[in-house]
């Protein structure tokens, strides 16, 4: 088989394979962002407020970039519980409905606490 | 030998940053024109500084905490609190986990009011369901010892509690709290060698004491047991047999998303008293200071709260908030600001305004805070208003692995 020949060949063979990926990782795509789209779908209608203001946790934009933390690729939610000082509630990873989002230190801005936290905020420092 | 003891903690705590998951940084400023919360005002700022610090081994997870408070013109009741420990998480499936902690801690004060010193010992365990995917069961509860140097402060307490959280596609929140809490002090009397005198509290109040304040004698100005004109915070008898109080709460919120960015709150607290009562003769509530004659077991009543968030372009939040309370104090009795006693339980009624915006990136978190309070009491000493204003910034290094 003469030199030109295999290039041919070669170049086809690559093309063929190349497209055949190129498909397989489409279809792969279509399905992940349909599935990504139907997640968030559900998260939008999903109301989680565990530090009760009556403000969707989920909602949130923590890095400022004008997309929800629960549908932004960008955010990672702190994984140390206490985050974002004063932001005990939001870090703490509720609103997935599973495990996966605690963590020990999400346990511990309930330390000292009793009752609803329905405070005068006057008194000794609020984190003791 | 005195750089030596600078460089250890420098060096520790460079190279606990090296091993941190975590380190928050916060530095937070206060000011307030009645430090003491009471009739006559003692302005004051207090500049705080403090360091977190957390490593995760898998389940288990250990924490340090350090804070320095200085007070600008009660330099006094400046304070250094150090607070480290250990916690273990334990998933039991995919719904519910449970959490155990144990932790110790100090606080040091200086000269004048070291006998606010203390060291503290707390174990939590807690566990925490989804029932639901929107709702969630906790269940709280903690030992506490706490040593004095002042023995008389020294405590035991017990609580328990349990929440329940639901939310609705409506946008609203239902939270639901049951609260119990008993606490024992087993030194709660002066012992005196008076024969009349009988055990705990039907014994005297001690009229004057040794190192409390700048003030030996009542009423000459700020300080420890002195700044209530009365001289003492205690009872004197001749048998030391310990006393407890035993508290129980119920409290709930109802809150409401207004679209996606504003929220309301309503929040309600009942607390009463099942048992036993104060040990002390007076109850005093300092702004921003731990003073140990007063925290959550001081007082039956209700406190009432209406709350609006908003949260502005930018990611700013907005609070703005009323608080209505009505605390009485058991076994706290009245007195006239002559010092005599009127013979009727001490009851407060406050009206609380407050209005915080606040202000998060990625790393950094800054609020700041206004409050203005009114108290009155039917123990004038204690009929008050005044202002509180508050800002600081928190810098959060997270060194972790994200999920």
């Amino acid at each position: 088989m003469s030199t030109k020949k295999t290039v041919w060949l070669g170049s086809i063979l690559i093309l063929g394979v190349g497209l055949f990926v190129s498909s397989a990782f489409a279809q792969v795509d279509k399905n992940a962002l349909q599935t990504r789209t139907r997640a968030q779908e559900r998260v939008r209608t999903m109301f989680f407020d565990e530090n009760g203001d009556g403000i969707n946790d989920l909602n949130r934009d923590h890095d400022n970039d004008g997309i929800p933390n629960c549908q932004d690729p960008d955010w990672k939610r702190p994984q140390d519980g206490s985050g974002y000082k004063n932001q005990f509630g939001k870090a703490n990873g509720g609103g997935n409905g599973n495990h996966a989002g605690w963590n020990n230190a999400s346990f511990r801005g309930s330390r000292g606490r009793f009752g609803t936290g329905v405070c005068d905020g006057t008194g000794p420092k609020g984190k003791r | 030998m005195k750089k030596l003891g600078l460089l250890i903690p420098i060096l520790a705590m460079m190279g606990g940053a090296a091993a941190a998951d975590t380190l928050v940084l916060t530095f937070n400023q206060y000011a307030t024109d009645n430090l003491y919360q009471m009739k006559s005002a003692f302005s004051d700022q207090i500049s705080q500084i403090d360091i977190s610090w957390d490593k995760s081994l898998k389940s288990f997870s250990f924490f340090a905490d350090a804070d320095y408070s200085y007070l600008r013109n009660t330099s006094r009741l400046s304070d250094l609190r150090f607070n480290g420990g250990a916690d273990y998480l334990y998933s039991l499936g995919q719904k519910t986990a449970l959490y155990f902690s144990l932790e110790g801690g100090a606080a040091l004060y200086r000269s004048e009011y070291k006998d606010f010193n203390h060291s503290t010992l707390r174990a939590v365990a807690a566990m925490k369901t989804y029932l639901a995917p929107t709702s969630i069961l906790k269940v709280n509860a903690q030992t506490e010892y706490r040593s004095y140097s002042l023995s008389l402060f020294d405590f035991v307490s017990q609580t328990v509690w349990a929440s329940l959280d639901k939310y609705f596609e409506t946008r609203t929140t239902l939270k639901a709290d049951l609260g119990w809490g008993y606490k024992y002090y087993p030194h709660p009397v002066v012992l005196t060698d008076a024969a009349a005198a009988g055990p705990s509290p039907t014994a005297t109040p001690v009229s004057g004491s040794s190192g409390y304040g700048n003030s030996g004698a009542p009423g000459k100005g700020p300080g420890w047991g002195g700044q209530s004109g009365r001289g003492s915070l205690f009872y004197s008898g001749t048998a030391q047999t310990g006393m407890g109080i035993q508290i129980a709460s119920v409290s709930g919120i109802i809150a409401q998303g207004i679209g996606d960015s504003i929220g309301l709150r309503i929040a309600g607290a009942r607390q009463w008293r099942l048992s036993g009562g104060s040990p002390f003769t007076s109850i005093e509530e300092y702004y921003m200071v731990d003073n140990p004659t007063y925290d959550n077991f001081s007082w039956t009543g209700y406190a009432l709260s209406g709350q609006l968030t908003a949260e502005i372009p930018w990611d700013i939040e907005l609070k703005l908030g009323y608080t209505k309370a009505e605390k009485e104090f058991p076994g706290i009795e009245s007195w006239n600001l002559d010092g005599t006693d009127l013979g009727i339980r001490r009851q407060d009624r406050r009206s609380q305004l407050d209005l915080r915006i606040e202000k998060n990136f990625s790393r950094l978190s800054l609020f700041l805070t206004y409050t203005y309070i009114k108290n009155t009491s039917n123990d004038p000493l204690f009929g008050w208003s005044g202002y509180n204003l508050s800002g600081g910034l928190s810098w959060n290094l997270f060194f972790g692995q994200s999920q």
